[in-house]
């Protein structure tokens, strides 16, 4: 991505570097949308959810309660996997969102009915979000650029008339 | 906005593909828990309320044990068969303390977590079987058991159990059991519905009788299984769990919560 400015007279004029704060968010940006952030962030909340009300027991408790206890905090370990994969590698996201969306509904009867309702609607929304998720096709990327393209024609077409205009005394009406 | 090769955006349709199904199957199931046909299990660390003016049931047994841990609590183990409840609340907290209580601060919500209040005027709220794994059981003015065997041994309790007809069985219901003390068992045999109708003494609209009888039943609840729940009217209310002045941490403030009132 280059931020340079294209001068109407073909000159480059490079962009005065930013300074770190809007570098970091240029970055996170970036980051944002090179991946399924958004429905990594809501599923790993539903799996917070989920998880919540054994968040704070001791490993005795956990074991005094056995298997049915230990359940949400399996389903919502699982469901933070989906997630990280879905960050992580975006490309394989497919099949850790179609999981994710199956153990979303397994927690409402295994788990607190789904974290109280909240963790399963999350799961759901997330996973879905995550399986929804596509990069850009080269097809699609090849029109954003052409748009792009003729609108900065466009605007240097603009500034060009308007230019004209001055130099032609500005009080003619600009025609074009 | 400049669009690179990697970036992309959500397609509604394959969003749908996943959500849809995913909802349908989990209404599906929500009517499926209310209607008994599917068991939910219930467990929370800091105890989850759950409150009923009369319980009435065929055969109750309860135990009491400890949790082998470092801070060993006390623990009491019930399990009930063919319970009827008139009206039932379940009061599901959730705390919020660390990255969670920082996130709701983030948000402005001046909270330190969220109850449901899930709430049911049913006057007969059929569950046939029940275990429940509780911090504390009470029952107040009113209560009376049927045939009642106190002080059975917990070897005893769960195998025969002869007093509650072998229709309550501690260990297989409840997780983690580990009753060592004192357990007591009590059955009914006439329990069931009063052939003339509704008995206005015990409770109104419903039918059904039985011995042994607990009333202004409150307990605090680790774990619970219901199994074949079957009722009616259902409301769920959501509170905002307030934060104290001491602001001690929202998972103990959660603990304290009221949310059945």
């Amino acid at each position: 991505m280059s931020t340079d400015l294209i001068a109407p007279d073909g000159t480059i004029t490079a962009t005065p570097r930013p300074g770190p704060l809007r570098r970091a968010r240029l970055r996170f940006r970036r980051f944002r949308r090179t991946r399924p952030f958004w429905g990594a962030i809501l599923l790993t909340a539903g799996a917070y959810f989920i998880a919540n009300p054994l968040l704070g027991a001791s490993w005795g408790f956990l074991v005094h309660l056995g298997v049915k206890g230990m359940t949400p905090i399996f389903l919502a370990c699982a469901m933070a996997a989906a997630a990280g994969i879905a960050v992580v590698l975006p490309a394989q996201r497919h099949f850790p969102a179609i999981i994710a969306a199956m153990l979303s509904v397994a927690a409402l009867p295994l788990a607190n009915l789904g974290g109280w309702i909240i963790g399963t609607v999350l799961g759901i929304v997330g996973s879905g979000l995550i399986f929804g998720w596509a990069p850009y096709t080269d097809k699609q990327l090849a029109r954003f650029a052409a748009r792009d393209e003729r609108r900065r024609a466009r605007r240097a077409a603009a500034r060009q008339a308007g230019k004209r205009a001055l130099r032609d005394g500005g009080n003619q009406p600009v025609v074009g | 906005m400049m669009k690179e090769k990697g970036m992309g955006r959500t397609r509604v349709g394959r969003f749908a593909a996943i959500t849809v199904p995913a909802a349908v199957a989990s209404a599906g199931l929500g009517v499926a828990i209310m209607q008994g046909m599917v068991g939910a299990a219930l467990s929370s660390a800091n105890g989850f309320e759950l409150q009923s003016d009369t319980l009435q049931a065929k055969a109750v047994a309860m135990g009491t044990g400890a949790i082998q841990a470092a801070d060993a609590e006390e623990v009491v183990f019930a399990d009930v068969n063919d319970a009827h409840l008139n009206g039932m609340c379940v009061g599901a907290k959730q705390g919020f303390g660390g990255i969670g209580g920082a996130l709701l601060s983030a948000l402005g919500v001046n909270g330190s977590g969220l109850a449901l209040q899930i709430d049911s005027a049913d006057p007969d709220v059929k569950l046939p079987d029940v275990s429940l794994n509780a911090k504390e059981l009470a029952a107040g003015a009113g209560t009376t058991m049927g045939v009642t065997n106190i002080g059975v041994a917990q070897s005893e309790i769960e195998n025969d159990a002869a007093v509650a007809g072998n229709l309550v069985n501690l260990r297989e219901g409840n997780a983690g059991y580990s009753a060592n003390d004192f357990g007591l068992a009590a059955y009914d045999s006439t329990a069931g519905y009063t052939v003339d109708g509704p008995d206005a003494d015990a409770i109104p609209d419903s039918g059904y009788v039985s011995d042994n009888k607990l009333n202004d039943l409150s307990a605090t609840s680790y774990a619970i299984t219901l199994q074949g729940l079957a009722l009616n009217d259902l409301k769920v209310t959501p509170h905002l769990i307030p934060k104290d002045d001491a602001g001690t941490g929202g998972v103990d403030e959660a603990a304290e919560f009221s949310a059945c009132g």
